[in-house]
This record gives C-alpha cells, structure tokens and sequence, in this order.
C-alpha cells in the first residue's frame, strides 16, 4: 500500500514566518522507527510528539481475551501523540511503528515554552493541534456509525 | 441499449467469485447481437427467475469488449440474496445499461475515486478505464471497508497497490491480524492528501453520510462542487424515466443519474426522507 501523502506538513507549519519555523526547527530532531518498535506505551509519561513523515503507526489497547486491538492508524502528515497537551500527561494509547517510521520529534516541555514565549507560533501550534483532534473526532463518530455494516445498498 | 429498454435478456452466468461473506461478483454472457458496451458508472437492471429485479452497478472493465456484463451484488434482501447466490449456468434477466456514468471524458487531470463498501462495485470501471486511458496524471483509490476481509476485488487491490498507476490507501473500521494498512475512516486518507485543487475531479460512491463527509473533506482542500461527483440511488423500477420510482427532488436518478455532481447532490442530500 502506498503513502499518498508526498511531502505532506501540515498548511499552518507552511504558513508561518521562517524564524518561526526555525524556533520549530531547533527543538524537534529527526528520528526513525524500525516496524514493530514501540514508540511509546499506554500509561507512561507523556512528554513528546511526532510529526510523522513516512511510515505507519498503531495506537492500539490490550483488551483481555482479544490481545492488542489497534484503535487508530496514523501516517504521513499526521501529528503522533497529544497527552502531553493535557495532565495527567500519559499516553492513553500505545503506539507502535507497523512499517519503518521517520519523524520529527518535539519536545513537549521546550514546545510548551516556545508557545508561552511567541503567542503568534503558540497560535498557530494550537490551531495545528486543534485541527487534528477535530479532524479525528469526526472520524471517529464517523466510523461509530458503522456504516459498512449496516449499509443495505452501496 | 442492451436487448429492449423493458423487457430482459436472458444472460447466462459463466463465472463467480464470492468476494467476502455475503457478496459475489457475476459475470454474465450476453448475446453477441445484443452486447451494448457501456460507460462506467451506469447501471443494469437485473431480474432474478420468479423473486424480482433490482439495479446493480456494472463493474466491469470498459475496454472487455467480449460479450459479458460484470456485476457485483451484496446480499441485503430477496432479490440480491437471488442474485448473489446464482451458480454458473444459472440464467438471469438483464436490460440496460442505464443512466449517466462518471463522465470521465469531462474529468480532470487528478482523479481521486473513493469508494464505500459495495460501492467500489460502482467505480471499479472508472478505476480501469482512467488506468487503461492513459489520460490521468494521477489516480489515487481510497477504500473503506468493515474489516480487511470485506474488501472486494482483492486481486484488483493487490494490483493496483504494487503498480504505479493507482495509488491507493484502504481504510477499514475493525482491524484484522496482519493488516498492514490504514485503521480509520476515509476522511483521514483523504484529508493527508496533497492536491491542485484546481486540477482534480473527485468520484464518491459508498454510504450516503459517507459520501457528504468526504465531499466536505474535499471541499475544505479547495476543491469545487461541480468537480464531485456521486453516485445516488433510490429505488428503480422501470429504469427508464417512466415509473417516477427513483425521484429524488426534481431529478430521476435512472435518468439524470445516478451520477450527479455534488453542487446538485448536496442539497438534495440534507433533506430529510427525500
Ligand atoms: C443505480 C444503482 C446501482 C446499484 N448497484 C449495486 C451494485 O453494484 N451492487 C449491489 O450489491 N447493490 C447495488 N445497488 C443496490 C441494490 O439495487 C439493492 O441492494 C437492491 O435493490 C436490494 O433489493 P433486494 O430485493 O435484495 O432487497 P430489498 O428487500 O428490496 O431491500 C433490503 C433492504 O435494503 C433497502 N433498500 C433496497 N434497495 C434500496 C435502495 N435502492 N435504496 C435504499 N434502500 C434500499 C430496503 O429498504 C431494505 O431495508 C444499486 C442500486 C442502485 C439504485
Ligand atoms: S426507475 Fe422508473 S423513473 Fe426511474
């Protein structure tokens, strides 16, 4: 299966000021994720985020009698992990790499003070933020309905 | 017009191939004198001996010209049930094609198809056609389904995911082991993809909340109503524009239909019972 996305980032990433993109820069690190390696577990401390630029994580649960049930696939363009956001700051999910990842990983403590200290980056990281979680709360209630089961036609 | 536009042509079945638990995919001979051609996209209404009739996308490959109709049904009720469990040798009733296809002599550059369920049935001609045409710049699939093992067309799938002409990204609700790819719905596929927006046309068939929710994730990337096109359906009868069965507002959707862009789609969409 392919990833679509090319050289996806997100448009408010792209819309900021090169300076900002350069505080951006300086506190993320590019990182790889070998298929299978757990990125990080369920109820550890939350302290990071991704954006992901290649590959295919897992946000999965273990759920007695069924194992490690994936809730969620996350690719290209995607933003890996928003506990940090919120206390208590754990990872609700584990996510684990299903391909070979690459990613830039943020700091969660210096990305905190980077917005405190710039409001108009903090805007845009929080817009950036926002956008993702509404975008994943439609899809979620989206496949509540169950549509491919129920339907009767098409 | 394959045989007359109301009374069925019987049509032997020649092969089968059960795609996942309750849908099969029909491939039918039709006499040589009678056989029409078709544009993807449009439909046929087919008759199942002594139970009923109901229409079913073509889902064949255009440029086939041999004398056979493809159709996929799911089995949801007496007739498909009929349908979908017909044997080779078993002879079904067949009159069409019917309404307006995909248009893809219209389309622009950038092709995205996304498809619902049994509505990858619906565009899985366009899908081979715009690969055989050679005139797209790009075609990206995106397919959702229940689970992995709902997929239809799984030989197509694993084609088109290893060639360089399709690009596509499947999405299933419920996870299977060993499922390599996406787990969500297809908003998400869609919503990471890069477009000229100005430069894409956009096919949508699948459950109806389905098709507005990927219309509106295309129409927050820029691009325009009349470049989404959806395939509707309502009860039909007739096929022919006679019986008012399918009318859906002002439109007979086996006439005007059931393709139709969104600009046309949307309104009608949002009323209730319509
Ligand atoms: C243009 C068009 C193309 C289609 N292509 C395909 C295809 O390629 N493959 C496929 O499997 N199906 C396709 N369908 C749907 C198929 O026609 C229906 O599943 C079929 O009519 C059901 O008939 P039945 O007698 O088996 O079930 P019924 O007993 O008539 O119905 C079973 C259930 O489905 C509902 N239902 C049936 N038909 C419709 C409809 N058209 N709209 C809304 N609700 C309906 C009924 O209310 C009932 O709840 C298409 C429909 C249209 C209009
Ligand atoms: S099915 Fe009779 S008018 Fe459309």
């Amino acid at each position: 299966m392919n990833d679509h996305a090319g050289e996806y980032c997100p448009r408010e990433i792209e819309a900021l000021a090169d300076d900002q993109r350069h505080r951006l820069a300086a506190i993320s690190r590019e990182v790889q994720f070998a298929a299978g390696t757990v990125v990080f577990r369920e109820g550890e401390h939350a302290d990071r985020c991704w954006l992901l630029r290649s590959g295919r994580i897992a946000l999965t649960t273990r759920i007695p009698g069924r194992g490690e049930e994936t809730v969620e696939t996350l690719s290209v363009g995607e933003i890996l992990g928003v506990s940090w956001f919120r206390p208590p700051r754990q990872w609700q999910w584990t996510a684990t790499a299903v391909t070979s990842v690459t990613a830039a990983e943020v700091d969660a403590t210096m990305l905190q003070s980077v917005t405190e200290s710039d409001p108009d980056l903090g805007r845009a990281i929080y817009s950036i933020l926002a956008n993702t979680l509404l975008h994943r709360l439609q899809a979620t209630r989206a496949r509540l309905l169950d549509l491919y089961a129920r339907e009767h036609v098409r | 017009m394959f045989g007359d536009q109301l009374v069925p042509t019987p049509c032997k079945v020649v092969a089968r191939r059960d795609e996942n638990s309750d849908t099969s995919t029909l491939t039918l001979a039709a006499p040589a004198q009678w056989f029409p051609g078709f544009r993807p996209g449009q439909f046929m209404m087919v008759y199942a001996r002594g139970v009923g009739e109901i229409p079913l996308s073509i889902s064949g490959d255009p440029a086939h010209a041999d004398h056979t109709v493809v159709h996929t049904v799911r089995a949801v009720g007496a007739v498909s049930r009929a349908l979908r469990d017909a044997s080779v040798g078993d002879v079904v009733g067949v009159r069409g094609p019917f309404g307006k296809g995909w248009d893809l002599d219209s389309a622009k550059d950038d092709l995205i198809v996304v498809a619902g369920g049994v509505g990858l049935a619906a565009v899985r001609s366009a899908v081979l056609e715009a690969q055989s045409c050679g005139r797209f710049r790009r075609v990206v699939l995106s397919v959702g389904a229940r689970r992995p093992s709902d997929l239809l067309y799984r030989p197509d799938l694993d084609a088109w995911s290893q060639g360089d002409l399709v690009d596509l990204e499947l999405s299933v609700d419920v996870t299977e082991p060993d499922w390599p790819g996406h787990v969500g719905f297809v908003t998400q596929s869609l919503n990471r993809l890069v477009l000229e927006p100005g430069r894409t046309t956009v096919l949508l068939c699948g459950p109806e909340p389905m098709m507005r929710m990927s219309a509106r994730t295309m129409l927050g990337k820029g691009v325009g109503r009349k470049n989404i096109r959806v395939s509707l359906e309502r009860n039909m009868q007739c096929g022919t524009g006679l019986c008012g069965h399918c009318q859906l507002g002002e439109l007979l959707l086996c006439r005007d239909g059931p393709v139709v862009d969104y600009g046309v789609a949307e309104p009608l969409l949002a009323v209730k019972e319509l």
